[in-house]
């Protein structure tokens, strides 16, 4: 193949490399003759954008940063993090987390001078008038929400049509990345348990669920206290009886021991259970070195302590000095109990 | 054959090579927690779907055999999904509330016929998502100033000779880096998303 500038490449060919349709031969050589000749430059401005790829990125969800699901590599970590971006009252700063649900930024909040967390909602998740109705009111309940170990929620809205919310920032990490390093001393864990189980608990008596309770919602402030965050996904109960009736069965329906069977299953180690009396359960449980947390009612967990009762009776001294608020919960490394 | 010059897929079904599948799961990983949002599933068992998902993809990648048809990657992977989550009804002996699960049962009909709403849904949400990934996963590939260029003219939707005269570059140059990425991603993407050559 030539590279002579002289020769024009076929105009087919040229939309086709306008395109990244070209296989690597040719490709190298319209460039070779693109890049000086302004013929075919002109030609190729003249052509519409007519083409899925280009149409499928410029739709993509996520028009509030230029390339939110870049951030994975440390290379555009860095680059978001060095501009500016303003979204209503919030300097975007960084990048803190990202969810299923949506992107977690650290802010500045102009008006108050202050940095706060602002969650965007991606879009897809509100979709109907329905789900943001229900999304507003479960903010709403969660910025009610007055405890030292509850991230709190400052102000919810939508901006552009961008739903989201503020709530405080934590510096710090979540019980999700300490616990990737392995399990925590018991005593620790205990502790952590306990004061988010009085964070929970608080929280119930004012008719907020969390629904996602687990470790990676409990941050860890520079002391060590848990804060547990995303409450704005957490549904109320008692007051609005049409809008709560499914997370009402969901918390029903929850079955742990199936759930442990599950990770069983799945030929992974389980790592740490809690949980006791009075109505009301805390369960921890943990695939790979993740570990998750459930609000669960009477009745379901006892079909895991039936399952393990060796685990049961090695866990009951622990279960009693955690005891609060009518929760009790603590964290053990159960595996070498489990597999032997 | 050059390593570089296989798509994702290829490296995905032709060694053990983990960081590959790695970069296969975070791409699906998201696209299957969106999706399975829908049905209202408490999200620790979307989590074991999705595990139950990923590891039917593991185990049999390696045969996937592609039939020449528009999107067979995104259509196995929804045959997958579907059976997964009839199952996990059925043996959750699953009862609707309020006529709930008749609603899951009917969108997991329509999301197996290839022609419905749902499933133009799925293609496309699968498509845009895989796409957002592939593009976040080979932008450090590229100089600052080409990944810049690129998304000015299409994320933007500027001209060439916008981008060119923002970005001080010549018209020639900011062609030529669309032209590069968007081959890239063709050829990233080659098996995972067909409808892209």
């Amino acid at each position: 193949m030539t590279s002579d500038p002289s020769l024009h490449p076929d105009k087919k060919e040229l939309a086709a490399f306008g395109l990244g349709r070209l296989d690597d031969a040719a490709h190298e050589r319209v460039e070779q003759h693109i890049v000086e000749c302004e013929t075919c430059c002109e030609f190729l401005q003249g052509l519409p954008n007519a083409d899925r790829v280009v149409s499928l990125l410029r739709n993509s969800d996520a028009p509030l940063v230029d390339e939110p699901t870049a951030a994975e590599t440390d290379h555009s970590r860095q680059r978001i993090g060095t501009r500016i971006r303003y979204f209503g009252d919030y300097e975007l700063l960084e990048e803190i987390a990202r969810g299923g649900m949506g992107l977690v930024y650290k802010a500045r909040q102009v008006s108050l001078e202050r940095i706060v967390a602002v969650k965007m909602i991606l879009s897809g998740e509100l979709a109907s008038e329905e789900d943001k109705r229900r999304f507003q009111i479960e903010a709403q309940a969660a910025a009610e929400l007055d405890h030292p170990n509850i991230v709190p929620v400052y102000e919810v809205g939508d901006f552009d049509g961008q739903h989201y919310f503020s709530m405080g920032f934590v510096a710090g990490t979540s019980l999700a990345a300490e616990l990737a390093d392995g399990p925590l001393p018991a005593a620790k864990s205990a502790e952590i348990i306990r004061q988010v189980a009085q964070a929970v608990h608080y929280a119930h008596g004012q008719g907020v669920i969390h629904r996602d309770l687990k470790p990676s919602n409990i941050l860890l402030d520079t002391s060590g206290n848990p804060r547990v965050t995303d409450f704005g996904l957490a549904k109320r109960i008692n007051r609005d009886a049409t809008l709560t009736t499914t997370g009402q069965i969901h918390l029903n329906e929850i079955e742990t021991g199936r759930l442990l069977q599950t990770f069983k299953g799945h030929g992974n180690p389980v790592t740490g259970s809690a949980f006791s009396s009075n109505g009301r359960f805390l369960v921890t449980c943990a695939r790979d070195k993740t570990a998750r947390v459930w609000e669960v009612e009477t009745g379901k967990s006892l079909r895991v302590l039936d399952g393990v009762p060796n685990a049961v009776s090695a866990f009951a001294d622990d279960h009693r000095r955690t005891a609060c608020g009518g929760w009790y919960a603590c964290v053990f490394d159960v595996q070498s109990r489990w597999q032997t | 054959m050059d390593l570089t010059s296989r798509s994702l897929l290829q490296r995905v079904q032709s060694s053990t090579d983990e960081e590959s599948w790695d970069r296969l799961v975070s791409i699906y990983m998201p696209l299957l927690q969106r999706w399975l949002q829908q049905y209202e599933l408490q999200s620790s068992d979307a989590e074991d779907l999705i595990q139950d998902v990923l590891s039917v993809v593991a185990r049999d990648v390696t045969t996937f055999e592609h039939n020449g048809r528009r999107g067979a990657f995104r259509s196995w992977l929804k045959t997958i999904l579907i059976n997964r989550l009839r199952n996990f009804w059925r043996s959750r002996n699953y009862r609707p509330a309020a006529g709930g699960g008749s609603d899951n049962q009917l969108h997991l009909q329509q999301l197996e016929d290839p022609a419905s709403a749902v499933s133009v849904a799925w293609n496309r949400e699968h498509d845009q998502v895989v796409l957002a990934r592939l593009w976040a996963m080979i932008e450090p590939r590229f100089s600052e100033k080409t990944c810049t260029a690129f998304r000015r003219q299409v994320m933007d939707g500027l001209s060439a000779a916008e981008a060119a005269e923002e970005l001080d570059m010549t018209v020639n140059a900011v062609l030529i880096a669309k032209s590069r990425v968007l081959k890239e991603l063709r050829r990233e993407g080659q098996g995972l998303l067909e409808d892209l050559e």
